[in-house]
């Protein structure tokens, strides 16, 4: 009995974390690669409704997946497009993405489902199984984790973002590594947002990943911008969460209650407090929207 | 030569005109694509925004906001440091403006009661945003990210404030009690009943102080110099990182104009979550404005005019709804970076 | 004669109006050990970048094994079979030794991908390339510490993963850019010997550099550039160091021959005694400096680029902000003040002249107008409204002082309206000199007056200097030019590794110990 339900608590800390892991993962590619990414919300916010919009309308799943996946591309493109092409301040265009998403998807939203605020509910039997944006969160860990470690792009990704020169010199050009890792950024941010509406709710409800782009973003600060640290920082924030949801109403001895939206916003000051240096110190790529 | 020093005037105007009717081209595009008759949305738009003398005040009071929250972005810009925290500094503005006209005592006249809820919400929001700004300029952490992290602790933070210590008795929403009726600022009549009040002048005196040390005093050309050239600001003497962080912290606290607009002209107590999306607005706000102080309020007033003008999208079209305006200012956002390869590391915006 | 690998044949470059080339002509052979020599912008590194793929020709034609060079990329170059190490390394500082040889290389010798496992996977097989870069390292006499980063490597093993990465990229010609630049003198010499060694295993080595005495002893054969033009390519054993120096500097520009008036030198201006700077853990970037600089002095810094006088500079500048980084003994001072009591911005206002190094970068605002960088430093001299603190700037006042100054200085154009970016290099060093020196300061801190300056303004500035020196302000002079500092210098203090490792007197200078003690050697 007690150890089920400690199974229950780590699951549902995983299932919040899930999406925060891809979502951090796929800034991991970007920012390694030395742009900021701050677009991530955009991002999620855009696969989560694409997924949900198009599972309803295949009546799959995975097809949602998939679909949240090509326009996590197709987004990752326009975003290079921006900073890299015309070589656009990175910040304020990631800015732009995500306001494109916050008004963007109501309005498309309207036009498709007559309504703003969600779309029409994935059939019971289409919904991907619960442990599935888990496991897939964590594989997608691993992969990175290898491919940062032991294939060729992975050591040029971090070379683009700490001495693009060097990557020249030896005959490979910086913006085509960049151009491919925000394809990857985009994709995976775009699968972060699937999942919250595919596998986790059962349709996609308006501006629903609240902020939880911002929130990998720190997981990945936290993390270094490394993959495991980061993945763990995300759990951490699950963590954060499902203690603040367990502990509402909850009096404990000597110390009352404990509040929850301040244990909500600890690990922001974790990484406030990291980012001042004062503990741990954390080395963002050297390049780091200088490209 | 005259021609020329005209038009480098006027170009960046003329741009951000350009921008502005691609926006909205293509949101009524959008429009289109949706069923709409554009030229009817753009109507609706310009109606809903001034039709009324309500809607004509709550444009007042929406450039109010928006001035204050571009202030927030342009200032610290101005010294090559980007505050994306508006949003945050605005709460915590509002919040300890709200808290403290709560606890002033009675016996105080009105004016200086106001002028001191002013003044805790213009130091509170810069110092919150301070934080972000000291951070970035004597320790290297990136401000971006240390905004972004001060306004998810800041909306937790009042959040906890309003829900666990201050929840009004008398209301099921999570907000305050009610501020003393003599500390809430006047409305002008003509607006029938609409927000707009004597705040307004607060922004804009705000505005026309950044235009004045910008342009007039040594201090603005140490921001100048900093923005432009670091190492040159080094060896003239200048301390790089105290310009960075007053910059950032003038900049953060022009967010208190807004959150004491928000209780004491609007809201009369502190709302969770009232900052509701304002101090996002302040980058598109400074960026079409280019920084300028001029180019801000201009852009704050053309941003509010939007936003309250496509509110009427939802009575009036059956299509497309209020969220249009976010479209069109993302995309007017998207021409104007497009345009002006604005780098932090020189000159205005 | 059709034996030559390389052939520069009628070469020019020309950026806008300025010829970095101009017919240039010589042959590299295969198997040589060829050096280029000639001072700071004789065009040498520019020939290099031509050959290379950096940069295009403007006219002419280079030629690659008795046909006309086919590549236009560094990587056409690579695979020509050509490597180069650039003046400032092509090294990630946070990957280690072996990421950096690697990439690019993912997969070793290109005939062993497919062999091996893990390169068919199309992933990186670091144990079996580290081996290979073991036994490379064995043969030609490297100690890399291949998984170390490279930011903890010094300088002299960061140089040899730069020759390593050439070798197991396997290029048959190596050009190297001012390799010894940056390396002591035990650096040097392991250096030189390891180049010996690469070359009698018949790779093609080309050297760019200036220090003569390193040419002599491993060259085989010499072309001396000037002014973008070769002014002779011929066997070592046909030139000596005094012939390679006088083709070098050619027709003499008579920079010893400045008129000084014969003064006692007065009162000390500026004292800093014995100054380190540095952080617990790290290297010291000055060690125990003492210098003085007096009325009516000139005293001139020497040492190759970063050995510490951008430290010393920095430091004198702001003193308090570096007070952190020192062991508590220094004092710094300056006209008569206590430089830890002072702040920059202090500072800035005593009577003191300061020309930094990096005229675009630390002098002037280059998008900004003449007036706007006249107040650059000077903006409290213009200060009015005392009720604002003095913080009201008065432009109008600071434009008819900067119309006199222009005027003095003949600066032109003299529009105080005109961006300074569009001035040339000349006219916007006598702009820096113009805003500094018409204060008429006590003290002049100046460091490479006459980088980028034609020789017309070279002339004006120097003539300047000692006209101040003559009238008994004090001058520290740091130039990367050593007939600069000869023609100017009262004293010379040459400054290596962050140390004073030798002084000499006017009377004493003497070109050949001063380079020395350059390189660290002798005392």
């Amino acid at each position: 009995m007690e150890s089920t339900a400690i199974f229950e608590i780590f699951l549902s800390v995983l299932r919040f974390a899930a999406p925060l892991i891809l979502a951090a993962m796929a800034g991991l590619y970007s920012e390694r690669s030395g742009i900021i990414q701050i677009a991530l919300e955009g991002f999620m916010l855009f696969g989560a409704f694409v997924a949900a919009a198009s599972a309803t309308h295949f009546g799959s799943g995975f097809a949602g997946l998939f679909c949240a996946v090509g326009f996590g591309i197709v987004m990752g493109l326009f975003y290079g497009f921006l900073v890299i092409q015309l070589k656009t301040d990175q910040i304020v265009s990631g800015t732009a993405v995500n306001m494109l998403a916050w008004g963007g998807i109501p309005v498309v939203s309207k036009m498709l489902f007559d309504v703003t605020s969600k779309t029409p509910a994935i059939d019971a039997s289409e919904r991907l199984p619960q442990w599935f944006p888990i496991v897939l969160a964590l594989a997608v860990v691993a992969v990175t984790y290898f491919v940062i470690k032991k294939t060729p792009f992975g050591l040029w990704l971090t070379v683009a973002g700490e001495k693009p020169e060097a990557l020249l010199a030896a005959g490979i050009r910086p913006s085509s590594v960049r151009w491919a890792s925000l394809m990857i950024t985009g994709a995976v941010a775009g699968l972060g947002g699937a999942i919250l509406s595919v596998c986790l709710a059962s349709s996609y409800t308006r501006n629903m990943t609240a902020g939880r782009g911002f929130m990998a973003l720190a997981g990945l600060i936290l993390g270094k911008w490394r993959p495991i640290q980061a993945c763990g920082a995300c759990i951490l924030f699950g963590v954060c969460e499902v203690a603040q949801l367990k502990l509402q109403g909850t009096v404990f001895p000597l110390i009352g209650t404990v509040p929850g939206q301040l244990v909500q916003i600890l690990p922001y000051v974790i990484t406030l407090w990291i980012l001042a240096g004062v503990v741990g110190e954390s080395r963002a790529p050297s390049k780091l929207g200088q490209s | 030569m005259k021609i020329h020093r005209i038009w480098t005037i006027l170009k960046p105007a003329f741009f951000a005109m350009v921008s502005v009717m691609l926006g909205l081209l293509v949101g009524s595009l959008l429009a289109m694509l949706a069923g709409e008759d554009p030229i009817k949305i753009i109507q609706v738009i310009i109606s809903g925004a001034f039709g009324t003398a309500h809607d004509r005040g709550m444009v007042i009071y929406f450039t109010t906001i928006l001035i204050a929250t571009g202030l927030a972005v342009a200032i610290p810009f101005q010294a090559g440091v980007f505050n994306i925290g508006a949003e945050g500094q605005t709460l915590i503005g509002a919040m300890s403006c709200a808290l403290l006209a709560l606890f002033l005592p009675d016996a105080l006249p009105s004016w200086l009661a106001i002028c001191l809820c002013f003044a805790a919400a213009i130091i509170a929001a810069g110092v919150w945003g301070g934080i972000a700004g000291g951070i970035r300029a004597f320790r290297g952490g990136h401000e971006v990210i240390g905004s972004i992290m001060l306004n998810f602790i800041a909306a937790g933070v009042t959040g906890w404030l309003v829900v666990g210590k201050f929840q009004s008795s008398d209301s099921q929403n999570p907000e305050t009690a009610m501020i003393p009726e003599n500390l809430k600022l006047a409305r002008f009549e003509m607006f029938d009943g609409a927000p707009a009040t004597l705040a307004i002048l607060a922004s804009l005196i705000a505005a026309a102080l950044f235009w004045v040390v910008i342009e007039k005093t040594r201090a603005g050309f140490r921001v100048k110099v900093v923005c432009q050239s670091p190492d040159a600001a080094q060896v003239a003497g200048y301390s790089v990182p105290q310009v960075r962080f007053w910059a950032f912290f003038a900049g953060s606290a022009a967010c208190g104009l807004a959150g004491a607009a928000m209780v004491l002209g609007e809201a009369g107590r502190f709302r969770m979550e009232m900052s509701e999306g304002f101090g996002f607005l302040g980058i598109p706000v400074a960026l079409l404005g280019r920084g300028r102080p001029v180019g801000v309020v201009l852009s704050a007033f053309l941003f509010a005019a939007l936003h309250h003008g496509a509110s009427a999208l939802d009575i009036e079209a059956t299509k497309v709804t209020r969220d249009l305006a976010q479209v069109i200012e993302a995309v007017v956002v998207i021409f104007v970076v497009a345009q002006v390869r604005l780098s932090h590391s020189r000159g205005a915006i | 004669m059709s034996s030559s690998l390389i052939e520069f044949s009628h070469v020019t470059k020309a950026y806008g109006a300025l010829l970095a080339n101009e017919d240039l002509c010589f042959r590299v052979s295969k198997g040589e050990l060829h050096a280029i020599i000639g001072e700071n912008g004789a065009g040498k590194s520019t020939s290099m970048k031509l050959l290379f793929g950096l940069e295009s020709v403007t006219s002419g034609e280079i030629r690659f094994k008795g046909a006309p060079k086919k590549w236009n990329s560094p990587r056409g170059a690579m695979d020509a079979g050509l490597g180069m190490v650039h003046q400032h390394f092509m090294l990630s500082p946070v990957h280690t030794a072996l990421d950096n040889v690697i990439l690019g290389r993912e997969f070793g010798h290109s005939k062993a991908k497919a062999t091996r496992l893990l390169p068919s996977l199309g992933l990186i097989d670091r144990v079996t390339i580290r081996r290979d870069l073991e036994s490379l390292s064995k043969s030609a006499g490297f100690n890399i510490p291949w998984d170390e980063k490279v930011e903890n490597m010094p300088v002299g093993l960061q140089q040899q993963l730069e020759i390593a990465k050439l070798l197991y990229a396997g290029v048959d010609v190596m050009i190297l850019d001012e390799p010894t630049a940056v390396l002591s003198p035990d650096e040097t010499e392991t250096f030189l010997q390891m180049m010996k060694n690469l070359n009698q295993q018949g790779r093609t080595i080309i050297i760019i550099t200036h220090k003569l005495k390193e040419v002599k002893s491993i060259a085989d054969h010499i072309t001396v550039f000037r002014r973008g033009k070769s002014v002779a390519s011929v066997p070592k054993q046909d030139v000596s160091i005094q012939d390679m120096a006088d083709l070098m500097v050619g027709r003499h520009v008579n920079l010893g021959e400045i008129k000084r008036s014969a003064n006692t030198p007065g009162e000390s201006l500026l004292t800093v005694e014995s100054l380190t700077l540095g952080r617990a853990g790290t290297k010291n970037k000055l060690s125990d400096i003492s210098i003085s600089v007096k009325e009516g002095q000139i005293v001139g810094l020497a040492g190759v680029e970063g050995s510490g006088q951008t430290d010393l500079f920095n430091t004198i500048l702001d003193p308090r902000r570096f007070s952190k980084m020192t062991d508590g003994r220094q004092v710094i001072n300056i006209l008569g003040r206590d430089g830890d009591t002072l702040t920059a911005s202090d500072i800035r206002r005593l009577p003191i002249g300061v020309v930094p190094a990096d005229r675009l970068r630390e002098a002037v605002l280059p998008d900004e107008s003449l007036l706007e960088n006249d107040l650059l430093g000077h903006d409290h001299e213009f200060a009015s409204w005392a009720v604002l603190g003095g913080q009201w700037l008065d432009r109008r006042s600071a434009k008819g002082r900067l119309l006199n100054e222009l005027k003095t200085f003949d600066v032109r154009p003299s529009d105080p309206d005109a961006k300074l970016g569009g001035f040339s290099g000349g006219n916007q060093q006598k702009f820096v000199m113009a805003r500094e020196l018409s204060r008429n300061p006590k003290l002049i801190l100046c460091a490479q007056p006459t980088r980028g300056v034609d020789v017309g303004s070279i002339e004006q500035i120097h003539g300047e200097l000692i006209a101040r020196r003559d009238a008994g302000a004090g001058v520290l002079l740091i130039s990367s030019q050593l007939d600069e500092l000869m023609a100017l210098s009262d004293i010379i203090h040459v400054m290596f590794e962050g140390r004073i490792v030798a002084s000499f007197k006017r009377g004493e200078f003497d070109e050949g110990k001063i380079g020395v003690a350059m390189g660290g050697g002798g005392r």
